[in-house]
């Protein structure tokens, strides 16, 4: 348990120290995070290999071994991926789709609200519990991201398979990529840029919300827990 | 060339013995069952199948040329088994084929509508070459009819269009960025038959045949994928098949063309090689009678067979093609790069930004209190 | 006057239409129209000049390699790029077999059927063909049971009813007159050489991945030599190389030459025809040294003028003088006000101003071709293998004067003979014949080469663009089997920035320029008789024996 459970906002409002994230959520996104550490690191060697071995080819597979990492890592990134769709479902409030897909006007007024608050920092912010609007949208963003890495991915991977089973995913794949396998091979090359820019942003923002809105700790995603506005939980 | 002897001391070449004939017949007919995926007792089949058709009519094929560079033609005369001496005089019946055939002019035109009225809806169709579809389509006429009239005045006598080479199938160098001439693929014109694509620039003449002999032996055309490529050709990645493989999963690779990697036949992925981008057959089937294929010859594979490439594939010694449309074109890689540095630069700027802004307004807060408390000193005082 | 439209012109690759006013029994007028365009020289633009080969090599599958060439030499030219001389020798192994491919192509399939009658040719006896057959060469395959065998084969065929390519032709013209064995012969040997040339175009298969359109390399060949490995050029695959050498070298001398002498020995008449401009030129090929060194070159580079064999022109394709392109009766149109433009200032804008299809005529007072019309010195040229033994036998190359004065005895004719559609001809397999013998010295040489230790094939020091000039121009020469052909680059910002082709078939094949001057084609079937204007087979004959080629030609 945190040392501190409650602090007081300069507007005099108070927060109150509350498990937001469940184990699930948690377990996934550190799922994520190796995942994506590991397929961005093995897919950056698959587009530059920075080497050549001159070794008997009978006695290496070093590329051989990248790409079956890349082909694992993407499998259990596909597993955490369909897990958070169903916790989506299931899970608590804060996790849930209904929470976190923008919906509504209001949601998006709040994510422009946010958005102004940014560069004209002298409004005041409403404390959110659970991800704040922007941040949410930021985090779907990742998820297609994510989604559209596992597409792609699975696409190529099943264009080299040749079994009936993954033929037709192939085909289903490709369809989508107007047939086009070397489309779908540039832009998951580009994913990896995507991702880096994503995740830079991401990071930020928990940096900042940690350090201007107080209502995140360094190690949420690991405690789970979250600092939520007092009134707010009388509410519930 | 092989001269051999009969019992009569006759010396034969090739097709012109009838008794090398039959052999190399049931040669290529297992040849066939082998393509098509079927077990050798198929062969007898296969040759009693071609011998009966050839017995009967040879089915009428029409090969119209476009915007081509007969390439596709010259391919089809290095074409394994059958040759195209065995096709053309005892396969097929090619009664229109600008290159090769014996008439021209009005006699030649002539030719094509006799063929046409006596094969009605029987006609094989093959086209090489795009069909330019700006002006009216003037960047392309034979006889002083545009591409686009002799196609639609053939179409209602086809039994099937053969799309040969990429330019036919995909539109090719022609349809390439700028496309100058409007240039369009056979599929984009033919709207009331059936369509089979058999790119490659040019095309595996042996695949061409294929489609040829599977339309003889089994009375219907091959299985086709979405792209209308035949699946016995077009199933496979050249990747997959590549023999040099091995030195891919390995690790090895060519880092500059004749370097020690290129003298030990390495991987040629680094060099551009778009083979595991590219459906096509040159792998395991090789060109020019089984002699090699461009990937053997030490030359990464410009995928020429992929719908596109000429745009999508380019330039060829990159492994990813280059972004157009930024101004200035830019490698995807150098673009990702100024992506994250633009993002990194946007957070430290922005950090900074709302470190000032938050001093300022402690700033602000501070001499507010202090004014606050000056004020409430001087109303005590 | 009666005006012969002869569209398509088959027998040639693309799309040629030619028009002939005839007076008298004689063609008065011609005109020669490209109908197909495509813009290669616009859709090279702004790509890397690495990758132009390629697109350029597809401007034909017929002379497949020799744009690839072209375009290469250009932009090593520009960058000054030097390749090793094992590279070398292999390009010009390469080359020489293209020659030795086309060549024998052209004459038994795209030409032969102008001379020689196939249904005429079951009226043959085996025996008798057989004796002339072997009467004429060693050639193997001249078995009576042979020709016996091919008769029935063919009577088969034409028994089907089903003549194919072989349909509709012009066989009852008066024109033919070869007896029925040497057609029996011709048609053996058609059969023959289509199988043979999948044999020998292996060379190309080996070194360059497949044919048509083999794989090459700026800066060298792609592929490399290690006598010690399964994977490139090794000893299995040069003794392979060697057999087709040695086979395409064996099937020119035993049975092209021998068959264009015994086919030419009865059509004698068609050397007073078909001379045409009188004009020729050539850029020289198989440089022995560095690509740049014109003095190297085992087939010269000169102009002659006015069929003055005693004096051959220096060529400078970089000087703004000397080659140029006019418009006036070309669907194009230039920006710059001039009527001749080097191609280094060129322009490619097209404008069609022809009838709207489909039309019965050209209209041949105003524009009417895809080809623009290549002048040297203001000149109309003929450039190809005549030019090319023209322009060799004036400069005393040995072989060369050897094998054309053979031929002129052997048929008994002047040297003037050549100024022909006859000459042209011959010339053509004159010119395979001393390349043939080319071939198994260069093949030598490569061997040589390799024993040596000079194994490079790839010089890569100026391979990365960073080590290029923000701004370069470049010219390369390509004596392709055709003919003459240049390739002008600018290279800027590691782009190609412009680009222009001049093509052996524009040179012969072009429309008039502003000063009305005929092309060669054109020039050639003027006082040509024609039997009958509804089967004009004269018109095959002279066009033919240019060995056209529209795809090139247009590009
Ligand atoms: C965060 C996610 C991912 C990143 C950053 C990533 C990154 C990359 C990169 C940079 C490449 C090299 C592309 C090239 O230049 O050739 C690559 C290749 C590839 N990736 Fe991913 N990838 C991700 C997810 C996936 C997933 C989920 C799959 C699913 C199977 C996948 C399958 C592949 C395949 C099949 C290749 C081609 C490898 C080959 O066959 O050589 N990737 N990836
Ligand atoms: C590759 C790296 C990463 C990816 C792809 C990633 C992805 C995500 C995603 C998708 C979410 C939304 C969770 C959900 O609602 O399902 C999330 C939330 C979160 N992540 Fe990450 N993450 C990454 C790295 C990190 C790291 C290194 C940290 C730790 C400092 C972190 C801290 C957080 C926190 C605190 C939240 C919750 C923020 C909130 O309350 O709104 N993430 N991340
Ligand atoms: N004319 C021409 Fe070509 C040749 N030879 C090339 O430059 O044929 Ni296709
Ligand atoms: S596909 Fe290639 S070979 Fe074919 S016509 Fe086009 S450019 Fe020529
Ligand atoms: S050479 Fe090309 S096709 Fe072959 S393994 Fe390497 S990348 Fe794949
Ligand atoms: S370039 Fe074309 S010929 Fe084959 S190896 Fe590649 S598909
Ligand atoms: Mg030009």
């Amino acid at each position: 348990m945190k040392a501190v459970t409650e602090k007081t906002l300069a507007s005099g409002e108070t927060l109150i120290l509350k498990k937001v994230w469940e184990l699930p959520v948690r377990i996934i996104h550190w799922t994520i995070v190796v995942c994506v550490v590991v397929l961005a690191i093995t897919g950056y060697f698959i587009g530059n290999p920075p080497f050549s071995n001159t070794q008997d080819a009978a006695t290496i597979f070093t590329f051989g071994t990248i790409r079956f990492l890349h082909f694992l890592f993407a499998y259990i990134l596909l597993a955490a991926f369909i897990f958070r769709i169903y916790w989506g479902f299931v899970g608590n409030k804060y996790a849930r789709w209904s929470t976190m897909l923008p919906l509504s006007g209001k949601k998006w007024r709040d994510i422009w609200r946010e958005i102004k608050y940014l560069f004209w920092p002298r409004t005041k912010l409403p404390v959110y519990t659970g991800h704040s609007p922007l941040a949410n949208l930021t985090y779907l963003l990742l998820y297609l991201v994510v989604l559209f890495g596992i597409v792609s991915g699975f696409t190529m991977y099943a264009a080299a398979q040749y079994t009936p089973f993954w033929r037709r995913i192939a085909a289903w794949g490709l369809a989508l990529f107007g047939n086009n396998l070397n489309q779908v091979h540039f832009l998951h090359h580009f994913l990896l840029w995507i991702f880096a820019v994503f995740v830079i942003l991401h990071l930020y923002m928990v940096v900042y919300t940690v350090v201007v809105s107080y209502t995140t700790e360094v190690d949420t995603m690991i405690s789970g827990y979250k600092f939520v506005l007092k009134s707010e939980l009388a509410e519930e | 060339m092989q001269a051999l002897k009969d019992a009569d001391g006759r010396v034969g070449v090739g097709f012109l013995d009838d008794r090398i004939s039959r052999r190399e017949f049931l040669k290529f007919c297992g040849r066939i069952a082998v393509l098509l995926g079927l077990s050798e007792t198929f062969i007898p089949q296969i040759a009693e199948a071609i011998e009966k058709t050839v017995k009967n009519r040879r089915p009428s094929v029409i090969w119209l040329e476009f915007q081509d560079c007969a390439g596709n033609t010259e391919s089809f005369t290095r074409a394994n088994s059958p040759s195209v001496g065995q096709a053309v005089l005892e396969s097929i019946s090619l009664d229109y084929h600008e290159t090769l055939m014996a008439a021209a002019g009005h006699r030649a035109e002539k030719a094509r509508e006799i063929a046409l009225e006596e094969n009605k809806g029987k006609v094989i169709v093959v086209v090489e070459g795009s069909i330019p579809t700006k002006d009216n389509g003037v960047y392309c006429c034979i006889g002083g009819k545009t591409a686009l009239q002799i196609i639609k005045e053939v179409e209602p006598y086809a039994l099937v269009f053969v799309a040969v080479g990429t330019c036919a199938a995909f539109g090719g160098l022609p349809k390439a960025n700028p496309n100058p001439t409007g240039a369009v693929a056979v599929e984009d014109v033919v709207r009331s038959k059936p369509v089979i694509n058999v790119p490659g620039c040019p095309a595996n003449p042996d695949v061409l045949m294929g489609i040829l002999v599977h339309y003889l032996v089994f009375g219907r055309l091959p299985d086709l994928d979405a792209q209308k490529r035949p699946l016995f050709a077009y199933g496979k990645r050249i990747h997959d098949t590549c023999e040099r493989r091995p030195h891919f999963d390995a690790g090895q690779y060519v880092l500059s063309f004749d370097d020690y990697g290129a003298r030990q036949g390495y991987c040629l992925y680094k060099v551009g090689c778009k083979g595991p981008e590219t459906y096509n057959i040159c792998a395991s089937w090789r060109w020019n009678l089984g002699a090699s294929w461009p990937v053997k010859a030490g030359h990464p594979c410009l995928g020429c067979s992929e719908k596109d490439f000429w745009d999508r594939f380019t330039p060829f010694y990159e492994r990813i093609p280059l972004i157009s449309g930024f101004g200035v074109e830019g490698r995807a890689d150098q673009w990702g790069k100024v992506a994250v540095g633009l993002a990194g630069a946007g957070i430290i700027g922005h950090a900074i930004y709302t470190g000032l802004v938050r001093k300022a307004e402690k700033k602000a807060e501070e001499i507010a209190e202090q004014e606050e408390k000056q004020a409430s000193e001087s109303s005590e005082g | 006057m009666a005006r012969i439209v002869v569209d398509p012109i088959t027998r040639i690759e693309g799309h040629l239409r030619i028009e002939a006013e005839v007076k008298n029994g004689k063609i008065s007028k011609a005109y020669s129209s490209c109908t197909m365009w495509r813009g290669v020289e616009r859709i090279i633009l702004g790509r890397d000049p690495r990758d132009a080969w390629a697109f350029t090599q597809r401007i034909c599958g017929v002379c497949t390699t020799v744009h690839a060439f072209a375009s290469i030499r250009a932009v090593e030219d520009a960058l000054g790029i030097d390749v090793p001389p094992l590279a070398q020798a292999f390009r010009n192994l390469i080359i020489a077999t293209q020659y030795v491919h086309d060549h024998t192509m052209h004459f038994y399939h795209l030409h032969a059927l102008d001379w020689v009658n196939v249904p005429n040719a079951l009226k043959a006896d085996p025996k008798k063909t057989s004796e002339l057959a072997q009467q004429i060469s060693d050639w193997p395959h001249s078995s009576p049971g042979y020709f016996k065998d091919l008769k029935a084969k063919l009577l088969k065929f034409v028994e089907s009813g089903q003549l194919g390519i072989f349909a509709n032709a012009y066989w009852d013209h008066p024109a033919y007159k070869l007896p029925p064995e040497v057609n029996l012969l011709a048609v053996a040997h058609y059969l023959e050489a289509l199988d043979w040339q999948r044999h020998i175009i292996r060379i190309h298969a080996f070194l360059g991945g497949k044919n048509p359109h083999p794989n090459f390399l700026v800066g060298g060949v792609p592929m490399s030599v290690n006598l010690s490995s399964p994977s490139v050029i090794n000893t299995e695959v040069l003794s392979v190389i060697k057999t087709h050498v040695d086979a395409a070298r064996e099937f020119v001398e035993k049975v092209y030459i021998p068959d264009l002498l015994a086919v030419a020995s009865f059509y004698k008449e068609w050397a007073r025809y078909g001379a045409g401009v009188g004009n020729y030129l050539a850029y020289g090929e198989l440089p022995e040294g560095k690509t740049s060194d014109i003095e190297s070159l085992f087939l010269p580079r000169g102009a002659i003028l006015n069929k003055d064999l005693s004096k051959v022109y220096d060529v400078d394709p970089k000087d703004p003088e000397q080659v140029q392109e006019a418009v006036a009766h070309s669907w194009y149109e230039y920006k710059q006000n001039k009527d001749l433009l080097h191609p280094f200032e060129g322009e490619t804008e097209p404008k069609y101003t022809g009838p709207e299809p489909p039309y019965d005529y050209l209209n041949v007072d105003g524009k009417y071709s895809w080809l623009k019309a290549p002048r040297w010195r203001g000149h109309s040229m003929e450039v190809g293998p005549l030019a090319r033994m023209l322009v060799a036998y004036a400069k005393g190359h040995p072989s060369v004067k050897e094998k054309v004065d053979f031929a002129l005895k052997k048929l008994n004719v002047p040297a003037t003979a050549l100024f022909s559609t006859l000459g042209r001809t011959a010339a053509r397999g004159i010119e395979t014949w001393v390349v043939a013998e080319y071939l198994t010295d260069i093949y030598d040489r490569i061997i040589s080469l390799i024993k040596a230790g000079n194994t490079s094939t790839f010089n890569n020091t100026k391979w990365d663009p960073k080590t290029w000039p923000k701004e370069a121009k470049g010219f390369g020469y390509m004596e392709a089997p055709r003919g003459a052909l240049g390739h002008w680059v600018t290279i800027r910002d590691g782009k190609i920035a412009h680009y222009q082709i001049v093509v052996p078939s524009t040179w012969n094949g072009g429309p008039r320029d502003a000063k009305g001057q005929p092309g060669p084609y054109e020039a050639a079937l003027e006082g040509t008789p024609i039997h009958d204007p509804e089967a004009p087979l004269e018109i095959l004959r002279t066009i033919h024996s240019f060995d056209p080629c529209m795809a090139c030609a247009a590009h």
